[in-house]
């Protein structure tokens, strides 16, 4: 089998998936949201780009889900436990392009 | 493991099977030995005949679903709605002017135009709007009129945004390009403009003849000026700017756009994008009604302008999924026009059955535009939309155009991605592209 292309579902809405393990910390903690900068392991940073919801906070095991917002930037975080199980997915987009 | 039936697996004359791919875009060549494997597992829902290797990949890629179809569709509807009702974001078109000093001929603000400029007062109230949402991300969009007719009040409002120390905000610019001179595109750059769409319609007969400069003059000089200025700019200073050429397109210049596509990306070495887009009938204007393409002829143009002319647009294959088709589907999503009114859409400037309300005495409503742009047009409610193999890369298309085709009772203006009109041929074609090394 050959891929002539071949993304991710998450990686085709133009986004980055990230392990739990891979985002170092997540400034304002628990009120973290939309803007906030997210530490991501290998000195990169990104932006959240939706607020962070999950089922407890310090980051622990379970689900953390990024909601999306749209236009975005930089890299929205899609992390899931750190058994690996992936969470919810986010999207980018492109803008609206009207003419003139 | 579910086997998606947002795929597409068919046997092409030169390619031989071919895998689609809709959650993802991804895309496959599958050997003919593994073909009837991949036949029965689509016919199963079994796979458990496949390799390791193969699993993994198609996980990954959504061929194969850890949930039903159902269940992934709802997520990604979840994601969407999320996304749309978000308060912790805000777009904003902002019209400066609705002055312009082109009048082209199939122009929808024609009967809009007026030459004021946004006063103090509608400054003010939008800083102060914006003060109060309380958003991390601000994405602004210049528009007009022709937005750089009111240069300095760009330059007033880009500080005072600032001045608000949002942590994420982004600006891009839609303008005719007559007016980008150094100090312009030096500040596009220094302020990292996202993108500077500017329209070219054809070589130099074509483009004055379409998009003439009101009072005379030559805008097609003008705007290759403009952009070599930005080019050498560039490359005197190993700089980047993010100039997408538009080329709209109807029947009176389709035959130019290969060669004018060809000496723009020549002249500019790739430097900058350029794509096609299709003159919209509007119904309100109708001035250009009989010169737009449909949606077939449109569609065979996209492809022809590969199979014939190597010019791959992404018309011709989907790389990237939508959350939804555009800003005007979410909530917090406002166009601005030069006296306050705000609207959803920025072709609706002016219009005042489109009005929310007025910056300075607040949202009212009174049309029910917010429900329409953010819900009714949603591709997740469509049943046609629901069931379709691009419903990700195309969301429903425009939802202002579906809009005016539910009101007129026929399509006014194509909504579908145009790899549906024959995706077999789309993607054979993207297949030769790629084997060619593009």
């Amino acid at each position: 089998m050959k891929a002539i292309e071949s993304f991710s579902v998450s990686e085709s809405f133009g986004l980055k998936d990230l392990n739990l393990d891979e985002i170092e910390n997540i400034n304002g903690g628990a009120e973290a949201s939309v803007g906030y900068c997210v530490n991501i392991s290998g000195g990169n940073t990104g932006i959240l780009s939706g607020a962070v919801v999950g089922p407890t906070y310090p980051i622990g095991p379970g689900p953390v889900i990024i909601s999306p917002t749209f236009p975005t930037d930089g890299p929205i975080v899609i992390s899931g436990p750190s058994d690996g199980s992936s969470g919810g997915s986010s999207g980018g987009g492109s803008g609206g392009s009207s003419g003139k | 493991m579910n086997v998606s039936k947002r795929i597409l697996f068919f046997k092409s004359k030169k390619a031989g099977h071919l895998l689609f791919c809709g959650n993802s875009n991804s895309f496959y060549q599958i050997e003919d030995e593994l073909a009837p494997k991949i036949q029965k597992m689509i016919e199963t829902n079994d796979s458990s005949e496949l390799t390791e290797d193969i699993i993994k990949e198609f996980t990954k890629s959504g061929v194969l679903l850890n949930e039903n179809e159902d269940e992934f569709f709802n997520r990604m509807k979840y994601i969407s709605y999320l996304s749309r009702f978000d308060n912790s974001s805000l777009t904003l078109t902002i019209a400066p002017t609705m002055a312009c000093n082109f009048c082209c001929s199939y122009c929808y603000e024609g009967n809009r135009v007026h030459n004021s400029v946004m006063s103090d007062e509608i400054m003010d109230a939008i800083i102060n709007y914006i003060k109060i949402k309380e958003v991390k991300s601000l994405h602004l969009y210049w528009y007009g009129g022709e937005p750089l007719c009111a240069w300095p009040k760009i330059l007033q409002f880009n500080e005072r945004i600032k001045e608000l120390n949002i942590p994420n905000y982004t600006q891009r610019i839609v303008t005719n390009g007559s007016l980008m001179d150094e100090e312009k595109i030096k500040y596009f750059i220094d302020n990292d403009f996202k993108t500077v769409q500017i329209t070219l319609d054809g070589n130099e007969e074509v483009q004055n003849k379409r998009r003439p400069m009101k009072g005379g003059g030559n805008s097609y000089a003008a705007i290759i000026g403009n952009l070599d200025k930005a080019y050498k700019y560039c490359k005197e200073n190993n700089k980047t700017i993010n100039i997408v050429i538009r080329i709209n397109i109807d029947q009176d210049n389709i035959a130019l756009y290969p060669s004018l596509h060809k000496m723009l990306e020549e002249r500019y070495e790739g430097m900058f994008s350029i794509y096609p887009s299709f003159v919209k009938n509007y119904l309100e204007s109708d001035c250009h009604a009989n010169n737009c393409l449909t949606f077939e002829k449109s569609a065979d143009f996209i492809l022809n302008l590969s199979k014939k002319y190597g010019i791959y647009t992404l018309s011709l294959f989907p790389k990237q999924n939508l959350i939804m088709n555009c800003p005007a589907q979410k909530v917090n999503t406002y166009v601005i026009g030069t006296n306050g009114d705000m609207y959803k859409c920025w072709d609706d400037i002016c219009m005042e059955d489109r009005k929310l309300g007025n910056i300075l005495t607040g949202i009212k409503d009174t049309h029910n535009i917010n429900p329409l742009f953010v819900l009714k047009s949603s591709a997740f409610e469509n049943e046609k939309c629901k069931k379709c193999l691009f419903l990700f890369s195309c969301m429903g298309g425009c939802a202002r155009s579906r809009f005016t085709n539910e009101e007129a009772k026929y399509e006014v203006n194509p909504l579908c991605h145009y790899i549906t009109n024959n995706p077999q041929e789309f993607l054979e074609e993207y297949y030769e592209l790629k084997m060619k090394g593009n």
